[in-house]
């Protein structure tokens, strides 16, 4: 590997790059054969490793994985679940799915075969918590899988889960005979659309399509991963042109793309939330009326457009949006209304004003620091002085969940891929609540282990009600998620952040 | 001599067991980061048992020590991130570190060389204003603001240069130019200077008095003598190639050593910042020790002044 990986990597970079450059002139003269099609895509965070059992980052090596791996079922843009390795499932009892496999489903050899065994073997593989790998998080009501016969397999749950079609999209398939002999995390054999041609742990990933894919093969033949130290950097390569779609395109740069041609942004709606989390466990923000005046007393619009450029929309009252289970669309945001924040302000004892902290991780959120500040010049009018405590990551990370030590306030973003994971991280037993409310705690439970959709839905609906009653957190707005793409790139910006390449087209 | 150096290498053991035992702790003390490798959705089962399977639930004692171990035989534990021996992850990055690096101080030796003799010997006042000025406005910008404008205007404006990346050598030319800008100022000055007082030593007068050509004046006695203060320059400067590389790596996104630590330390991947520090201590600390001893070798002075001590 190493030095004339490197060196071969950057070579097919370069000539993926001129093939590129040569595709569009050449369908343009039209004649001769097909020509070589052929993409790259901008990453702000490198992928360190590509096996797909330690890829969790959903906008760079979760976008790989799926690439060069098959899993058992794959979610499309609007969250339905479609067959990939197997062909069709059924439910046996509440926690046990059956999935029969697609019999032409095949490694990239042509001829190792997806069966029974492999599927066992990989959730074997991902369960053992000595492997320490972290894709194994999704897995929480996954219990194990059976195999019935070489085509048939049970996945096996603890409880019932109506969500766990979108951990398995996560368990993609190594062959367990080529593992033994190779390292996964630099080398891959895979059963999906494309192969990997080369890769350098956190720098260039080129990927060609799979000639023995079993399935639809895909439009575009070479996919160039570029890595970018950040979202400036990867406005300017797609300015430049080095590159044909990047997603982590910032605000501030939206109007740079703009101005140039051939090249838009498009806006997604994205399912992080943005919010100001609110620790009920200390003094003032325990009561609820401090939390609730703090809500009345931000004009979270005007952040939008000052700030954030329009690029979101204000959450509705509670952190889902509606593609999640459960949004409820009954919920309106809290209104921007100072006097009333005075008054409940006044209530809870603090007409005199008080003096809260914020933690703000340094760098981290899109404009975060901004935002806060923003905030802070808000809850100036109605006497509130917010502190700001700028501090790296990792140190907020630690303060957070180990060491138990929030601020009355921190600016955080988060989601999670379904529901009951979301509104988990404010049940009481998570390390990232700093809120216990049992009656929300009863209602996601019963969410997560209802039946059916429609019984997981009604719960969540309550759930989410009584969030925004009980303000846990300050809501503000999903974090804008902007993708800036050639105009030529035929794609649906997915609401979840995958980027798949096996979805992207260009433009006959 | 052998007593120099033994002493030497001595207080260079030192200074590198201080170094790395202030970064381990300095780094322990924030947590440990499995939480951070983990969806927040992860049980709390799960989390205790990647902590066990790490052995980050051992007291840090026991972790210093095995850290120590590591060190002694540059093999450590796996990248939590890259799931590979840090130490092959770290060694990977040296080489385009070191290719922008060595680059970079070529550039800035050949354009110091020019700037600092014609700042000392050209004839005409005007020349030399023209070459020792645009140098000082030099020295007051900042790296990583040299690196954003160029990246912007040859990069984005005029896309002439690649704006950030690696693979072919045009990817190389702004890094290192940028990289290379930084340094031209300490060494055009020092060359100047050494260039102006060598100069007005006795042995020039006399080559001069002799009837010598100027340009064998300057090449044979002045230059080959106002040198050696440089090489001391650029061995000083090492550290500001090293810390300049890690901004720019992030400006260029050039895929070294810089941007490796950088995101290892956002995403606390601590066998690859332990392995990268102990690297760069490592590299830093062995290069001083040769400059050290070169200097006693060249000049007898020093290792007089040493034992004198002893």
């Amino acid at each position: 590997m190493t030095r004339r990986a490197h060196t071969l990597a950057s070579v097919a970079a370069v000539a993926t790059l001129s093939l590129a450059a040569c595709s569009s002139a050449a369908t343009g003269s039209g004649g001769g054969s097909e020509p070589e099609s052929a993409i790259a895509i901008g990453l702000t965070s490198g992928v360190e490793s590509i096996d797909p059992h330690a890829a969790s980052t959903v906008r760079s090596s979760t976008g790989v994985a799926a690439a060069v791996y098959s899993s058992l079922v794959a979610i499309d843009a609007d969250q339905n679940v479609l067959p990939e390795a197997a062909e069709r499932w059924e439910q046996i009892d509440s926690t046990t799915w059956r999935f029969h496999l697609d019999p032409d489903a095949v490694f990239s050899d042509g001829e190792t075969p997806l069966d029974a065994g492999t599927v066992v073997w990989n959730f074997e593989r991902l369960l053992d918590p000595a492997n320490a790998l972290s894709v194994a998080g999704y897995l929480k009501t996954i219990t194990g899988a059976v195999k019935v016969d070489d085509h048939t397999v049970d996945v096996t749950l603890s409880g019932p889960d109506v969500s766990v079609f979108l951990a398995l999209a996560y368990v993609r398939f190594l062959d367990p005979t080529w593992t033994e002999s190779h390292d996964p995390n630099v080398e891959a054999f895979g059963s999906g659309p494309y192969v990997v041609e080369s890769f350098s742990p956190s720098g260039d990933i080129v990927l060609r399509a799979n000639e023995n894919y079993w399935g639809e093969p895909p439009a575009i033949d070479t996919v160039t991963y570029h890595v970018y130290g950040d979202a400036t950097a990867e406005a300017n390569a797609l300015i430049a042109g080095e590159i044909q779609l990047g997603g982590d395109i910032e605000p501030r740069d939206v109007e740079r793309i703009a101005a140039t041609d051939g090249i838009e942004t498009v806006n997604a709606a994205s399912i992080r939330a943005a919010f100001l989390k609110l620790n009920t466990e200390v003094e003032p923000t325990d009561d609820v009326r401090v939390r609730q005046a703090l809500n009345y007393a931000v004009d979270k619009q005007a952040i939008i457009d000052s700030i954030l450029l329009g690029t979101t929309e204000q959450s509705q009252g509670q952190v889902l949006t509606e593609y999640f289970l459960g949004y409820n669309d009954a919920l309106e945001p809290y209104p921007y209304d100072p006097d009333r924040a005075r008054e409940l302000l006044a209530e809870a004892g603090h007409a005199d004003g008080l003096t809260l902290t914020v933690d703000v991780p340094s760098g981290t959120y899109v404009e975060g620091e901004n935002i806060t500040t923003a905030i802070g010049q808000q809850l100036a009018e109605v006497g509130v002085t917010l502190e700001q405590n700028v501090i790296p990551f990792a140190t907020y990370m630690e303060r957070y969940t180990e060491t138990h030590e929030l601020s009355q306030t921190a600016y955080l973003t988060q989601s999670q891929m379904s529901t009951d994971r979301f509104l988990g991280l404010f049940e009481t037993e998570s390390v990232y609540a700093y809120w216990s409310n049992p009656e929300f705690d009863e209602l996601v439970l019963q969410g997560r282990y209802a039946e059916t959709e429609e019984e997981a839905a009604a719960a969540y609906e309550q759930a989410v009600e009584i969030m925004r009653e009980e303000a846990p957190v300050l809501f503000l707005f999903p974090q804008p998620k902007v993708y800036g793409l050639s105009e030529d790139l035929v794609w649906d910006v997915r609401d979840d952040e995958w980027i798949l390449p096996q979805d992207i087209s260009l433009e006959p | 001599m052998t007593t120099y150096l033994l002493r030497r290498i001595g207080s260079s053991l030192i200074a590198l067991w201080l170094v790395l035992t202030l970064v381990f702790f300095a780094l322990h003390l924030a947590g440990d980061p499995v939480r951070l490798m983990l969806d927040p959705s992860a049980s709390e089962e799960t989390v205790a048992a990647f902590r066990e399977s790490l052995g980050y639930d051992a007291p840090l004692v026991v972790q210093y020590l095995r850290f120590l171990g590591s060190v002694a035989t540059f093999s450590f534990p796996d990248s939590l991130r890259f799931r590979v021996p840090a130490s092959d992850v770290v060694l990977e990055k040296v080489g385009p570190t070191a290719e922008l690096a060595v680059t970079a101080i070529i550039i800035a030796v050949a354009v110091a060389l020019l700037v600092g003799y014609l700042g000392a010997q050209a004839r005409r006042g005007w020349v030399r204003a023209l070459v020792t000025w645009p140098v000082s406005v030099l020295q007051a910008f900042p790296t990583f603001y040299l690196g954003v404008v160029l990246a912007l205007v040859v990069g984005v404006q005029l896309g002439w240069l690649p704006t950030g990346g690696s693979g072919t050598p045009a990817h190389l030319v702004l890094p290192a130019l940028t990289l290379a800008l930084a340094l031209v100022p300490a060494i055009a000055r020092t060359l100047r200077a050494s260039t102006v007082r060598v100069a007005g030593e006795d042995f020039v007068r006399t080559a001069r008095a002799r009837g010598l050509r100027r340009s064998e004046v300057v090449g044979r006695h002045i230059l080959p003598n106002a040198l050696l203060p440089v090489i001391t320059v650029i061995g000083l400067e090492l550290g500001t190639v090293l810390g300049g590389s890690i901004v720019l790596e992030k400006v260029f996104s050039w895929p070294g050593l810089g941007q490796l630590m950088i995101t290892s330390v956002v995403n606390r991947d601590y066998p690859v910042v332990l392995a990268s520090v102990t690297f760069l201590a490592v590299v830093f600390i062995v290069l001083n020790l040769l400059v050290d001893v070169a200097y006693g070798l060249i000049d007898p002075r020093i290792r007089i002044g040493a034992r004198g001590r002893v």
